[in-house]
Order: structure tokens, then sequence, then C-alpha cells
């Protein structure tokens, strides 16, 4: 009997340090964080959840390709895991996808990514990505539910007689990273506008994307979209150009700077648009000027503008994607990608099957 | 002279719809849920180096559009003769010259964009349509199949090579310029000169001789310069040396632009042949914006596999020493160097300009592409990351101050006051380079992500002191401790044991540099967001886009370098 006690005993005992080894040496090596340490960044930190070991199987240290003791494969593991469910947070996604005047488009394929994080095996995982076409209903919406991952992206949005822009299918929206403070939320009845351009047939437009040298004393420059010319101090062409800055400037110095586009015959017109495919009748101002005063606190020396333009007395209409450099190897540059019908219409709808490409 | 590389490489862009078809070919399965339906592009540098007779240019059509950045332009005049040429009342024919023992040869294809413009590797579309145009047949050979790969369709050294009648169809003699796509198949020397030819049947004879193009047709290595401290799998960093089997003999240069050398630093997980592939496919996709100068890389010996990262990343500090001493060489040769780095080569390349230490003037522009550094590494005031709680002290935003009056602890980090300045702040390398550049995309797939298997920049700082048995210290400060590999710990000490403590011991508490816009020495100039400029993803491909996939579809980016180093020429 005492025999057995005593076996019992040095069992309890083994048991004792092994559980000692299982819960404490791992906490040593993992150095787990100690007051003195946390900063004020740490104190705004949501804590991780201590790892749960226990979920950590036999076959699970069998099969995990992590390098180590059992010990630290078990706590490597717990970790991981928790990092992974983390990561992995529900997924409610609501959108609404309209045309260019608001009206809402029904039979859209929109095609969303979501990329989430698996376990390929124990503790060693994967980002991954599930696809999902979801068709907008009468109302123009569409919802995603009942998934789960970090990030969700819109990948396409599909209509036959319809376009998209670059803008709209960049989209992407984090539920993780930033939880709980920062995560996206979302909310029925409140769905995610995205916007497709109606088509009404593409025309002949002529199409570049020109990197022009200004002199930046004010002087005047003419740029001739159809004959990709660019003439100082001409009076012809489609519209002007003009860059003013201090004569010595360097890249690190701040200093008043602006630019002004004349439109030759016609105007301008800045916009927000998200599609510029259509160009407005009317609104259109002579001069249009960027200035950009050394005080601001936004400084740059640079800017970029989306103009229409309309010039030739209307023969001419024009979208152009406008970046100025105020200061360029010494010089300044008037950079421009234009798109522009050359026949008095406003359609602005480019076609690349028809459309002359000048580059 | 035209010099241009010959279209030795193997492109492709193989798609599949079922991920499970993609297994056998490659073993970058990333993004890519097994036996799930999907789109997957297999792309040149997926692909092993080509073996013998299968080189691109053995193929009679582009490939893919990723191969078209193997062309290069040729425009023949046919005025005075063009209404000959359309009636075959003559003939136009190419044949070489002046080639000594070398033995060059070309073949050519009719683009689809009549007006000879830059489109087919700047426009999606013309890309595309430029597919379906096949290699232009010698006229001697009428009835071979053209998509054959033994049809007649190499301009040798052997013989007069006899462009079709079909080809002029369309000319008028307002119009009578025709564009052509060239690619180089053999190496050589030599003039290729236009003939005039009079057809009798099945002979044809030689009856005046017009104009000719020198051509120097070269391997697109001999393009390049590599210089490297090691290229094994995290072998040890070793001493600076040009690769010569892999580079160019470049001479000294003998105008203005050739002063520019474009030097790359690529990132992690490169095998070799990537190192060289990614070297080539920069200086390529550049050379066709019109850059002049010189195309460079500094290699070091990364993980060739994914992972381990860490181990990578402690290489990629040690390497920082040997790319400031490339640096030193190349401005003492006159260089204007633009440094663009990529991933973890920021480590290499951010380390090599805080040694050389403010207003050292090293780089001209160092543009940071998707950068995996910390983001506080260069600035403090970057947002915390709030998902979870580090263990170890904050040493990228307040780094070690040396100087200071009592002196600050070699190895208690946490004693460092907060007003130290971060690792690399402004005030350590400011002007190192004249002009610094964020390109950066907070969707980027490796630095924002969870995936050990290519990791995971995210998952890897919160793991940091967990995978490496390492950790933190109140007493000691940083220690490495396996209890069943070593007797006792390792304590290590700043700044002696900084790169070990970097790419092991410390999580950075911030997002990676390459996710989000930063202060410090890139605040001067606006970062260049990828995502929201050239749409970059949130996939795997997107971390590494530039050198991927076909130029028409990423030119932008190779433009916008161009323009943020201001090696871009205005019109």
């Amino acid at each position: 009997m005492k025999k057995r006690t005593g076996i019992v005993i040095v069992a309890l005992l083994l048991l004792g340090l092994i559980a000692w080894r299982i819960w404490f040496r791992p906490q040593k090596t993992v150095t787990q964080p100690e007051p003195a340490v946390v900063t004020a960044k740490q104190t705004v930190a949501k804590p991780l959840v201590p790892p749960t070991i226990e979920s950590v199987s036999e076959d699970d240290l069998q099969r995990t390709p992590l390098k180590g003791t059992d010990e630290q494969k078990r706590v490597l593991i717990a970790q991981i895991r928790e990092v992974m469910r983390q990561a992995n947070q529900p997924i409610t996604f609501y959108g609404q996808v309209v045309d260019q005047y608001n009206q809402p488009i029904p039979g859209v394929k929109v095609q969303l990514g979501v990329r989430y994080t698996e376990e390929v095996l124990p503790g060693f995982t994967d980002d991954r990505f599930r696809y999902f076409d979801e068709i907008t209903d009468v109302a123009g919406l569409f919802a995603l539910t009942d998934t789960k991952g970090a990030v969700l992206s819109v990948k396409a949005l599909e209509k036959e007689g319809y376009e998209t822009t670059p803008h709209a299918i960049g989209r992407s929206f984090w539920y993780w990273r930033d939880v709980p403070s920062h995560g996206y939320k979302a909310q029925n009845g409140q769905p995610e506008i995205f916007r497709m351009w109606k088509k009404s047939g593409a025309e002949k437009l002529i199409t570049g994307d020109k990197f022009y040298g200004v002199v930046p004393d004010g002087r005047n420059y003419a740029i001739d979209l159809r004959g990709e010319k660019k003439i100082e101090g001409g009076k012809m062409g489609d519209f002007k150009i003009s860059i003013h800055r201090p004569a010595q400037v360097s890249s690190e110095s701040r200093y008043d700077w602006s630019c002004v586009v004349e439109g030759i015959g016609g105007g301008v017109i800045e916009t927000q648009d998200e599609f510029m495919y259509y160009a407005p009748e009317s609104g259109y101002q002579p001069h249009y000027e960027v200035t950009v005063a050394a005080s601001d606190p936004k400084w740059s020396d640079r800017a970029t503008r989306h103009l229409y333009l309309k010039s030739n007395d209307g023969k001419i209409y024009a979208r152009l994607e406008v970046e100025i450099f105020a200061n360029y190897q010494d010089k300044a540059v008037f950079s421009v990608k234009y798109y522009a019908n050359t026949n008095g219409s406003r359609n602005l709808e480019y076609d690349p099957v028809q459309n002359v490409v000048k580059k | 002279m035209g010099i241009i590389w010959i279209n030795d490489d193997n492109d492709a862009a193989m798609t599949y719809t079922n991920a499970d078809q993609l297994r056998g070919i490659i073993g970058d399965l990333a993004g890519v849920v097994p036996g799930s339906g999907g789109i997957y592009e297999v792309e040149q540098d997926d692909i092993a180096s080509p073996g013998q007779n299968q080189e691109d240019w053995r193929k009679n059509i582009p490939t893919c559009k990723r191969d078209l950045e193997d062309f290069t332009r040729l425009v023949i005049s046919t005025q005075g003769l063009t209404d000959m040429l359309k009636n075959a009342d003559l003939y136009m024919g190419l044949k070489w010259s002046d080639t000594g023992s070398t033995h060059p040869s070309i073949k050519l294809y009719k683009q689809y964009d009549t007006t000879g413009a830059l489109g087919y590797v700047t426009d999606d579309y013309q890309a595309t349509m430029q597919l379906s145009e096949n290699a232009i047949l010698n006229a001697k050979y009428a009835s071979d199949d053209p998509a054959s790969s033994s049809a007649h369709t190499v301009v040798t050294t052997d013989e007069v090579f006899v462009l079709p009648q079909g080809l002029w169809f369309g000319l008028s003699s307002d119009n009578s310029k025709r564009s052509l796509l060239l690619e180089g198949c053999t190496v050589g020397t030599g003039q290729l000169k236009i003939v005039i030819l009079k057809r009798d049947g099945d002979s044809y004879t030689e009856i005046g001789e017009g104009p000719g193009v020198w051509m120097d047709l070269k391997e697109p290595h001999e393009f390049v310069e590599r210089w490297s401290c090691g290229d094994g799998d995290r072998t040890d960093v070793g001493s600076l040396q040009r690769v010569d089997a892999k580079s160019g003999t470049f001479a000294a240069p003998t105008t203005d632009a050739e002063k520019d050398y474009v030097l790359y630093v690529h990132g992690y997980n490169m095998q070799e042949l990537e190192k060289q592939r990614w070297l080539e496919t920069t200086y390529k996709r550049l050379w066709h914006l019109g850059y002049k100068g010189r195309v460079g890389e500094f290699s070091w010996p990364c993980s060739q596999s994914a992972p381990p990262y860490d181990d990578s990343e402690n290489h990629a500090w040690q390497s920082g020493s040997r790319l400031l001493e490339l640096l030193n060489n190349l401005k003492g040769l006159g260089f204007r160097v633009h440094m663009l780095a990529h991933s973890q080569g920021n480590v290499v390349a951010g380390e090599a300009l805080r040694q050389a230490g403010p207003g050292a003037q090293l780089v001209r522009t160092y543009i940071a592409s998707q950068a995996a550094i910390p983001a506080h590494s260069y600035d403090s005031s970057v947002e915390a990351r709030t998902d979870f709680t580090p263990s170890t002290p904050d040493v990228y935003s307040h780094y070690l101050l040396d100087g200071q009056d009592p002196p600050q602890s070699t190895t208690l980090a946490h004693t460092w006051p907060m007003t130290n300045p971060s690792y690399m702040a402004s005030v350590k390398m400011s002007g190192a380079a004249v002009k610094y550049v964020n390109f950066w995309n907070a969707d980027d797939y490796a630095l924002t992500g969870n995936s050990l298997g290519h990791p995971g920049w995210m998952i890897d700082q919160v793991l940091k002191p967990t995978l490496y048995s390492t950790g933190y210290n109140l007493d000691k400060g940083f220690k490495r401790y396996d209890p069943f590999a070593m007797p006792a710990p390792i304590y290590y000490t700043f700044p002696d044991n900084r790169f070990t403590i970097f790419a092991f011991c410390v999580s950075a508490r911030s997002k990676a540099l390459g996710a989000t816009p930063t202060g410090g020495v890139f605040a001067a100039n606006q970062s260049f967001d990828l995502k929201t400029s050239l749409n970059y993803g949130t996939e795997h491909v997107y971390h590494s886009a530039q050198f991927r996939s076909s130029m028409a579809q990423r030119w932008q980016y190779w433009n916008r370098f161009l323009i943020e180093t201001g090696l871009k020429s205005p019109q």
C-alpha cells in the first residue's frame, strides 16, 4: 500500500512537472508583456487573447511543419491560430450599383474577392481568396453575408452596355487590421454606392499622353491636340498653358507657384466627375488657374486636376487629366492625358477599336 | 547603330480555369484555393529557364503580351517604289552585310498599329491585337505554313530575305511607310540593307541596293550590370563583386544620359533566375520608355524560398554595408544613381543610406517600392497597430541615441527616452539620398497578410519574439533562449547586434513602409499610392506586379518611376 502510495505521489509529481513544463516554460520563452516595457502606444492596444494551447492536439504536433520542441510548437500553433481567428472577421457587405443618373441598375454581375487566412497545416497559414459573383436586384442592390475574412475588395462590375471605372473596382474594405476602432462596419439600408456609365455609343476620339516641358516664367504655350504640337507663344491650337514660379528653386525650398490653362475659343471646367464621358454644355471659364502658396501647409510642387475643355468655338470637346510639376529638370512640366472629340460632339466615350491612338 | 537584345527568354501567359491544373506547373499557389475555379495566369517569371530550342524567338508568333517587350520597331519607307512593290513589278529584300565572323539574325512582324507608335507595349488593346500577327515569311518560301516552326521566317546571313508583296498593300504615295516589329534571334553585328529585286519565276535578281541600318544583337544580360555580395540561399554576406557572367562590360559613360544609373535592389524569396530576369525586365521596360542610361542590380543572399523570412531579413541588414560600398564606387565613377528597392530589398537600401549618413548624396532618388520595413523605422508618428500587444520595446520608433551624458544603455531598450529619434529618422539620413519616394499599397498582399507560406509581414511581426525563442528581459535586454539547445540565454547589445535584434526579436508596432505613407525623409515628396493610381489590388501578384505580367499592363509603374526620378524627358 505504501509502495502504491509512493508510486501515486511520484506520478503526481511527474504530472506536476509536465504541467509546469507545459504551462510555465513556454511563458518564459515567449516573454510575455512586462509592465515596465509598456508604452503609451501599447496601452491603447487591444490585448491579444492568450494562446489556448489546450486546443493543440498531439496530431497537430505530429503534422506541423514548425521546428522546435513540442512545447514551443504548442505555443506557436496556438498563437498563430489566435492571429488567424482575429484576422478572419465576419463579413457583411451591402452595395448598390447605379448609373450616371443615379438610377439603379439591375442584373449587374458584381465580383467580390475576400482575403482570408487558412490553416494549411497545424501552425502554418496561408492567405487565400474566395471570389463571389453577386447579381444586383431590381433596385441595384446586392449583399454578401455568411463569410469571413480580413479584407473585401470589389474586383469587377459587369453588364452589357455599361462601363465602370478603376476607381469603382479598386475599392477595398478592411474588416480586420484596424479592428475595433477602424474596421469596416456595413449597415443594412446604407449600401456602398458603385457607379456605372450607361454607354450611348463611342465616337471617334483622338487620344494621347504628353509630357510637355515648360519654362516657368509665365510665358504662354499653345497646345494643339490634333497635331500634338506645343508652340511657344502660339495663338493657334486647342488651349494655352503657362506656369510661373521663381527662377531659382531647389527640391527642398517652398515657393509660390501657379499654372494657367486657357481654352482657345472656349474654356475650361474643373471637375470631380468619376466619369468624364460627356462634356458639359456650358459653364466653361476662359481662364483656369492653379495657385499654390508657399505658406500652404499642404504645399507641393505638383498638382493634379481633371478638366473639361471646349475649344475652337465648340468644334472640340475634350477631357484632360492634368499633372503639373512646378520644378522638373530645372524647368516645369505640364503633363496631360487627353481624349478629344474633334467633331463638335460632347460625347467623350472611348472605344479603342475605333480610336486613333497617338503616344 | 541599333543595339538590341535577342529574344532568348520564355514568356508565357497561360490561363487556367481550375487551380488544380496549376499544381504541376508551378509550386507557388498563393491565393489559389485547391479545387476552386477562377482564372490564373502563369507568367514568365514563374517558369523555368528556357531549354535548348525553346527560346521565344523560335516561335513564329508572339507567345503573349509580355513577349512583345522583346520586340522593337523598324520602319521601311517605300517612297518612289510603292506602286511597283504593290503590283509585284519589283520586290524588296533584306540582306546582312559587314557581319564579320558573326551571324546576326532577326524576325519581322507587321505592326498592328500602322502609325508605328509604342502602343504594342503601352496599350493593352493594341498588344492583344498584335498577338495575331505571324512572323513575316520569306517570299521565296511562300508555300511554308507561317505558323510552323520550320517556316522560313528568319532573316539570316545565309540568303536575301524577300519581303512579300502583301506587306505593301494599304500603302500609297502619300503614306509610304510600313511599320514592322523586329525581334533578335541570334547575336552578331552587321548592317541590315534593303535590296531591290526583280522576280523571274522562282528566282529573284538583285537590281539595286538601298540604305542600311547597323545592328548589334546581344544577349539581354549584356545590357545590364549585376553586382553581388552573395547569391546563395542565405549564405554568408561576402565581398562586393561584379557577376561578370551575368553582366555587360560597360565602358565609361560617353554621354550625359549614360551617367544615369538605375540600381535595382531585389527583395526576398528570389531564386537565381528571378534575380536575373527581373533585372533584365527592369532594363527592357525602362528602355522602351526612352531611358538611355545604365541599369544595374545589387544582389544579396536572400532566402530563395518562402519562408524563412526573418533569417533573410538578417542577411538584408548585413548586406547594407556592401551596398554602401557599391554606391560609393558608383558615385566615384561619376554616376547619378537612382535606386529602386523592392520589398525586403528596402532593408538593404535603407541600412546603406543610414550608414552613408546625412548629406552624403550618394543617391539622387531612392524609390522604396512595396517596402518590407517598419514604417516606424522612418517615422515614429505613424499610427501604431492595434491588433496585437507587442512584448518588446519600441526600438524602431525610438532608437539608441549615442553621445548622451550619461550614456544610454546598450541593452535595456525600454529605458531609452521616447524623445529618441527613430532608427532611420531624418536627422540620420536626410540627404543621403537627395530625394526619397515611397511607392505604397495599403492592400499589399505580402505586407498586410498573415500567411506563413509567403509571409505575411503582419503575422511575422506578431510572432517575432516567439518564432525564434527570443524575447526581452527587463534586467538584461534582448535575448535568445532555446532551453533545449542552449545552456543559457544569449543576450544582445546595441548597436553591435542590432541586425539580429531587428530580424529575430523585435515586433514592429506599425504597418510596413510599403503599406502606408510616412513622414521622415519621405515627407518632402509625395508618396505614390499604387492602389489608387495604378489599381494595384489585394492579390499576391500585386506585391511585385511591375516585374510581372505584361508591360502593356504595367508600363505606367515604370513611367512613374521615370517621372519621380526626373529621368523622363519632357517634350
